[in-house]
């Protein structure tokens, strides 16, 4: 616990935690997919599943009320037993761990395709990979600052996004839920997994320093995200006509095209390399807490030699293999669906479980503990 | 060991002299045997005085000094005359102004021995079991001018000199406060030397003033010589190019961040003082910012920003540009540049490394010279440089602009410690453009930001007020609002009174 305690991040830091573990490779691909889906009424599904994630998210944070001065790992090996508690915590480091190497492949792909076509895939990765050890070594408290610095130097990206909103055509929106509520429903789906990134609460919680206003943070960090994404599609959704965002893979990449300067043009490729800073959050963040958990999981302290093996790893594998556009997407529906568990279907699970046995559990164990 | 008679005879002797050494010597009766004890510590040392009267009473006296570090005339009007004119009893001495005044009483021989070797004169008196120190000393010392480091417009052009008491006494003189507290250290093994922490009691929050103080006395070395040293040894953070105190010449400076709670480190022998603890920002404030008009002083802030982005990226930002995304051109501004490319052969790596050493290279030759030769040094470094190598086709014109352009940002930024670690941050950035283009610079970018969040100075984050953020201090970070807005000190000190005018019950 002492390590808790040196480690705190301020309420700030945890609510741009949330939002820029959210927001990573989403907003890059989300639109084409919500078109494709649901059509132009696709915003409504964005503020949908907007609700939907802020409210499984604030059932985390009951559920991290409900033990409190535990980890999601002591408590599920509290009340679920040793053998069951770790086999759910394994499910959870395994979608993490798995989400984690996805995220950055998916960096290292994006890159090559748009920025650096010469370069071989494991070069990339070793640059990408350094500062997420660098980072990952410095702990939770150094962690929760980087969040804030990026999150400061890159809040101008958003409104960079204005200028194509300019060249829109706003009649694409009309009319207004043409194709009834099915195809909004449908949109969700994909949406839903764009605010993925808000279980990281369940590891945050316990850094927290004043965790009576968790709640109100975890609102507003996701409506931090679900503002970006609705940007993002929005104007995705009024420069491009239907037909051609569903043929773009990368469509606010393109989008970015189109602003140029008497100096400058091909913006995309500048914002792209520096969007890979805000975007270094998500992987640190998930990396992070992925090689925490598995420590935690087989009773090791938590050492800069683990994340380096942990990292090699993704160097050695992407030697071996890189994975294409068709495989990333792929691998991200697979995650969605893991992460869907997690970040959905557990904590409501647990909070129920809890909310019929805890007290009957603790009276158990204080008995065994007074015999002893 | 084998037994051999020279060893022995080594061993034996140096355990010996260890063993006197040992034995504290105290002032004896008899003036002789003190001046024989004198004579045998200090010998082969011509400068030492020992000058040998007798009182008007008839007793036999001494005062001992080195020449040139002790005021003579006052040893000769104030000890030895008035002893051979007044003096008549060894009571009497023991209670005349003379010594009543100025002396300090002292029986220990080692006492006396560090007080002469630090120029105050020492009066020996037969009959007496303890000796009369005086503080005569009187070093030479430079007078006091503006430091020709921190160069200023407006605003005073006085500058801390080499020696510790004036330098009090200068900080003295603009906070005039009873609050102004100054805790004395003795540093060094060999050579005794004072550093002095000064502070502002009710301000400057105890634990960092503890923290100083610790890391200051468990300093082993022999004699410090340079602040820099101090410096060096008392950092948190080793691996880091980034200073991590704020060294300054000017009372002014240090004064103004002494109201911020921090705390002035001064040591004797050094024109600068040393201010802890210090954030990145606090490198790219000047003094001078408070002396004028808020706007003004905004945009000249807002200019070291850009050019410490620019002294960082631009060299970097060009090569990975011509490099690797030539794409991010358009064709009009390409083919100007291809032109002014066309005859260089290297690639721009080396085309930048080549100018940005020659660049160096001659700073450093100009920083040691004398004016006249440095002249000569920046004639011939800006025609080889500038107009030779372009001729010759070795660079092209728009690298030799944009290495201009650098060097003259770097050197806007107002401490020399930051504009050398922003020179050296420039090269790896340089590098990994060369290698990965943009992204290389923004992996190199974030590693710069983690490096800088992640470092403590005396406890308190390098990262402030950005990371962890204080909105409130912003009004005098990277901008300036008029100063009857500046109502509380900076949360970067971690100061105990935040409110600037409020005064703690008795103050002043």
């Amino acid at each position: 616990m002492s390590h808790m305690q040196s480690n705190k991040i301020s309420n700030l830091q945890f609510t741009l935690f949330i939002a820029s573990t959210q927001i990573g490779l989403g907003i890059l691909y989300i639109p084409r997919d919500l078109m494709r889906v649901a059509g132009t009424d696709g915003w409504v599904s964005v503020i949908l599943s907007w609700i939907l994630a802020t409210t499984a998210n604030l059932i985390i944070i009951q559920l991290m009320k409900r033990i409190p001065g535990l980890t999601i790992r002591t408590a599920l090996q509290r009340y679920c037993g040793k053998w069951i508690g770790g086999l759910f915590y394994l499910f959870i480091i395994a979608y993490l761990i798995f989400f984690s190497f996805l995220i950055v492949s998916a960096a290292v792909f994006i890159v090559q395709v748009w920025i650096l076509q010469r370069i071989p895939a494991y070069y990339i990765m070793l640059l990408l990979v350094a500062p997420i050890f660098y980072l990952c070594c410095k702990g939770v408290k150094i962690m929760g600052r980087y969040v804030e610095i990026t999150t400061m130097i890159s809040i101008w990206m958003p409104f960079l996004l204005f200028i194509p909103l300019y060249r829109g055509n706003l009649l694409y929106f009309l009319p207004l839920i043409k194709d009834g509520l099915l195809p909004i429903l449908k949109g969700v789906g994909s949406t839903l997994f764009f605010f993925l990134g808000f279980e990281m609460t369940m590891f945050l919680y316990p850094y927290l320093e004043t965790k009576e206003k968790a709640s109100f943070n975890v609102i507003v960090a996701n409506t931090i995200s679900m503002s970006v994404l609705m940007l993002v599609t929005i104007v995705n959704f009024s420069y491009f006509s239907p037909t051609q965002l569903m043929d773009t893979l990368w469509p606010t990449l393109s989008l970015l095209r189109i602003i140029t300067f008497p100096f400058l043009e091909r913006l995309e490729v500048i914002f792209l390399s520096f969007y890979l800073v805000s975007f270094s959050t998500t992987w640190v963040t998930y990396t992070f807490f992925s090689i925490y958990g598995l420590t935690g999981l087989f009773k090791r302290s938590l050492l800069p030699k683990h994340f380096f093996y942990f990292l090699a790893l993704f160097v050695i594998s992407s030697f071996f293999f890189t994975l294409s556009y068709n495989d990333i997407m792929r691998y991200v529906k697979y995650s969605n669906i893991l992460g869907f568990f997690v970040g959905y279907v557990f904590p409501i699970l647990f909070i129920s479980y809890l909310y019929f046995f805890q007290d009957r559990i603790d009276r158990r164990r204080q008995t065994c503990d007074q015999k002893k | 060991m084998p037994q051999h008679p020279f060893f022995d005879r080594s061993f034996s002797r140096s355990s010996k002299a260890r063993n006197a050494e040992q034995t504290i010597p105290f002032v004896q009766k008899s003036l002789e045997k003190n001046l024989q004890w004198i004579q045998d510590e200090f010998h082969t040392m011509p400068d030492l005085q020992i000058k040998r009267f007798i009182t008007n009473q008839g007793i036999n006296a001494a005062v001992i000094y080195f020449e040139e570090i002790s005021d003579k005339m006052m040893i000769f009007n104030d000890i030895i005359n008035q002893l051979v004119q007044q003096g008549s009893s060894v009571q009497q001495i023991q209670s005349s102004t003379v010594i009543a005044n100025k002396g300090e009483n002292t029986s220990s021989l080692i006492d006396v021995e560090q007080a002469v070797l630090k120029g105050k004169s020492t009066l020996f008196i037969e009959g007496l079991s303890s000796a009369y120190v005086f503080d005569t000393a009187d070093f030479p010392i430079r007078n006091i001018e503006e430091p020709n480091v921190e160069r200023t417009i407006k605003g005073s052009h006085d500058g801390f000199v080499e020696s510790h008491g004036k330098n009090i006494a200068l900080l003295r003189k603009y906070l005039p406060s009873r609050q102004l507290k100054i805790k004395q250290m003795k540093v060094g093994k060999r050579g005794e030397i004072k550093v002095s922490l000064m502070y502002l009691e009710d301000v400057t929050r105890p634990e960092i003033l503890q923290e100083l103080e610790r890391r200051i006395s468990q300093i082993d070395i022999d004699v410090i010589i340079n602040i820099g040293e101090l410096q060096q040894l008392i950092s948190d953070n080793k691996f880091t190019v980034l200073p991590q105190f704020l060294e300054t010449e000017r009372p002014g400076t240090a004064a103004m961040e002494i109201l911020d709670g921090r705390v002035a480190i001064i040591m004797d022998r050094s024109p600068s003082v040393l201010i802890a603890p210090i954030h990145f920002i606090g490198f790219l404030k000047t003094k001078d910012d408070y002396n004028i008009n808020w706007i003004i002083a905004s945009f000249v802030r807002f200019l070291r920003y850009i050019s410490l982005a620019v002294g960082i990226l631009l060299p970097a930002f060009y090569i990975a540009t011509i490099s690797m995304h030539f794409e991010v051109i358009p064709l009009k501004l390409l083919l100007s540049i291809g032109e002014s490319r066309e005859r260089v052969p290297f690639p721009p790596l080396l085309e930048a490394l080549l100018m940005e050493f020659a660049l160096e290279m001659l700073r450093e030759a100009g920083l040691r010279l004398p004016t006249s030769i440095g002249q000569t040094v920046s004639i011939v470094g800006g025609i080889v440089i500038g107009q030779a190598a372009v001729q010759a086709g070795v660079v092209s014109n728009i690298m030799v602009i944009v290495v201009s352009l650098t060097a003259i940002c770097s050197f806007i930024i107002p401490y020399y410690d930051m504009s050398a670690a922003v020179r050296i941050i420039r090269f790896p950035m340089m590098l990994l453009a060369y290698l990965f283009g943009y992204v290389g610079i923004s992996v190199g970018i974030m590693f710069l930001l983690i490096h800088i969040i992640s470092m403590n100075s005396i406890g308190v984050p390098y990262g402030l007020p950005v990371t962890p953020i204080r909105l409130y201090d912003w009004k005098d970070a990277f901008f300036k609002l008029p100063q009857r807005f500046l109502t509380t000190r900076p949360d970067s000190a971690r100061p105990i009174q935040k409110r600037k005018s409020q005064l703690s019950k008795r103050g002043r």
